[in-house]
């Protein structure tokens, strides 16, 4: 039998309560399910279930005494549980990594309530200059954040990566949200007349066109990226074993190991240009095998770069 | 030996199994924080009722229990016993509880706006607030997501002691002081010192396989003069030990103002309207040329003459493919 993970749950908010409870005296019901973000039925078990809790010999001195007087709760006899526990490693990564995110985050204050609270904890566990975030400040993050803010329409110079393109689109700013590591801002673009997810660190200049729109009803803002125009290619590649970061780096729809360690990997390719990429990179050993008519997008595009190099 | 009082989760209780096993967990806890002294197996068991009577069955469950409660993070230590020629158990209140940390309202507030406001993939940070005081102040819009790992933390918690840290990576057995835990561009490093290569190194920690040894505490300082916020600015061609060489590149198009963000202002040698040529400073000339030729024909190396060359001879024979 494994241990029972409602017990041990129960309990890791129990000796949370318990101190909360002791530091003020007196709390309503309404306030617990507050504080601990659950329903007050939850808070009512837990509360019901401490009467039997306490030191031997579990006489009623040695019990813990929860005094409900109407909506509010008082405790006695648990003097030992007064401190709550301190934090586990997990809980104290999970402050100071989305403490030290927020503060990275441009348009913090350095040296507001986060800040403070953050140096506070640090030094409380010892863990001063231990972890450190970089979520990147590209230059139209605040501008883009702040137009999405008064709901202005602006006009964006964008760089297609993966097409190798530069465009101009009309968007509607919904947000700015850093998804691992990025910047993104969600939008709705008129020339795709639809919801769209671009890379930050891509917008290459911002223009407000005087225009306002209205807030986006029901829909959430895209939380997946997407590249602007939409379909993909399956292609079929033969790779050399020393570009197993393909495979860890990109989606795949399917990898087979041959026995002399090269790969066949089908992948779903957005654009020619980011196969041009992936091939130059991984160099004369990839070969594309699949459709015929890419076969030579690696050595067309290294022609072409080489050009450069005359 | 055994005890003949009466369980109080079982008589009056009533609540079932999953009561009954937090009633004994719970006095489990009560009683091992309120010893003055290590208490034996059997005194254990003797004063905290729902321990099944055969001494294999209460050991068995004990083991269990005392698994659950360091699960919570409740340091259950094991001593020498003061009379019994075996091992007793206690927590010590010291170690157990969380040191006074005097947040005002305003700062809890604050770290309740970052837990809501920044999601970390798994994160514990609502039971984190529990301990400081509740989940106080508004619930902020999500600004952000970032991925998690199973070993971060531990690591950041043996960087903490300054514990040095053993894993394996790509197949390889590692050890390395960690200095600092970071997350750059979408991902999180452990950065220190590796005692095989002797140097600092950086490691991904999502590509850690398996758990994480860690040794004493207090084993390394970390060297004056050491930067994380240099090591953050650094990019894939700076990810290796060759010795360093300044390449001029030049970049044109709509890959040029891209190429400044990632490199910083301070990068840029020259400016001419939609072409600039920026300065890399590269120790892993690999890195160098994927980054580089990913930059299809808008990028061209201008020197060092050596890394022009080798640039040249890689398309080169990704050229010859076409025949």
């Amino acid at each position: 039998m494994s241990p029972r993970p409602q017990a041990a749950d129960r309990l890791r908010r129990v000796l949370a309560i318990v101190p909360y409870i002791a530091a003020r005296g007196v709390v309503s019901i309404a306030e617990l399910s507050e504080a601990f973000g659950v329903p007050e039925a939850e808070i009512e078990a837990d509360l019901d279930i401490l009467p039997f809790c306490g030191l031997p010999p579990y006489t009623p001195d040695r019990l813990i005494d929860v005094s409900l007087d109407g909506e509010f709760v008082s405790i006695r006899f648990a003097e030992y549980w007064s401190r709550p526990l301190r934090l586990t490693p997990a809980e104290g990564f999970a402050l100071l990594a989305a403490g030290r995110a927020l503060l990275a985050v441009p348009g913090s204050d350095p040296e507001g309530p986060l800040a403070n609270a953050l140096a506070k904890l640090e030094a409380a566990l010892g863990a001063q200059e231990v972890l450190e975030v970089d979520i990147g400040e590209p230059d139209h993050v605040d501008e883009l954040r702040r137009a999405a803010e008064r709901r202005e329409q602006v006009e964006i110079e964008y760089w297609s990566f993966g097409r190798d393109a530069m465009t101009t689109r009309t968007v509607d700013p919904y947000g700015v949200h850093n998804l691992r590591g990025h910047w993104y801002l969600a939008a709705f673009c008129h020339q795709a007349g639809d919801d769209r997810l671009f890379r930050v660190d891509r917008v290459q200049a911002v223009r407000l066109t005087g225009d306002h729109f209205a807030p986006p009803t029901g829909s959430e803002a895209p939380h997946d990226v997407f590249d602007p125009e939409g379909e993909t290619t399956l292609v079929t590649l033969d790779l050399p074993a020393d570009a197993r970061w393909v495979v860890e780096a990109y989606p795949t729809e399917s990898v087979t190991e041959r026995k002399d360690g090269r790969m066949e990997v089908r992948l779903p390719v957005a654009a020619r240009a980011w196969l041009e990429r992936l091939i130059l990179a991984v160099g004369a050993e990839a070969r594309v095998v699949d459709p015929a008519d890419w076969v030579d997008v690696g050595s067309e595009a290294a022609s072409r770069v080489l050009a450069r190099y005359r | 030996m055994r005890r003949s009082g009466w369980a109080p989760g079982g008589v009056l209780g009533g609540g079932g199994l999953m009561a009954d096993r937090f009633e004994r967990l719970a006095n489990l806890v009560a009683c091992l924080l309120d010893t003055p002294r290590p208490l034996s197996l059997e005194e254990i068991v003797d004063r905290v009722p729902g321990y099944p009577p055969d001494k294999a069955s209460y050991r068995r469950q004990f083991e269990r229990d005392k698994d659950a409660l360091r699960g919570l993070g409740i340091p259950v230590t094991v001593e020498q016993h003061q009379f019994a020629d075996e091992e007793g158990y206690r927590v010590h209140r010291s170690d157990y509880e969380l040191p006074e940390l005097d947040l005002t309202a305003e700062e809890r507030a604050a770290l309740h706006t970052a837990v809501t406001a920044v999601q970390l993939e798994g994160g514990e940070g609502r039971e984190a607030l529990w301990k400081l005081g509740g989940l106080g102040g508004e619930e902020a819009p999500t600004l952000g997501a970032i991925p998690s790992a199973p070993q971060l933390p531990a690591l950041v918690e043996a960087s903490r002691r300054r514990a040095p840290v053993g894993f394996t990576y790509r197949g390889k057995r590692r050890t390395v002081d960690p200095y600092v835990v970071l997350f750059r561009d979408g991902n999180w490093y452990v950065l220190g010192h590796d005692h095989d290569a002797g140097e600092v190194r950086a490691y991904r920690a999502d590509r850690i396989e398996g758990g994480l040894d860690v040794g004493a505490d207090d084993a390394f300082t970390r060297p004056d003069g050491f930067d994380p916020a240099a090591m953050l600015h650094d990019e894939p061609w700076r990810y290796g030990a060759e010795p360093p060489v300044e390449a001029l590149v030049q970049v044109d198009g709509p890959a040029a103002g891209w190429v400044v963000q990632r490199l910083g202002h301070d990068a840029v040698v020259e400016s001419d309207g939609d072409r600039v040529v920026v300065r890399f400073t590269v120790t892993n000339r690999e890195a160098f040329r994927s980054f580089v030729v990913g930059l299809l024909d808008h990028a061209v190396v201008l020197e060092p003459a050596d890394l022009r060359a080798e640039v040249v001879e890689w398309l080169t024979a990704v050229a010859g493919g076409a025949r």
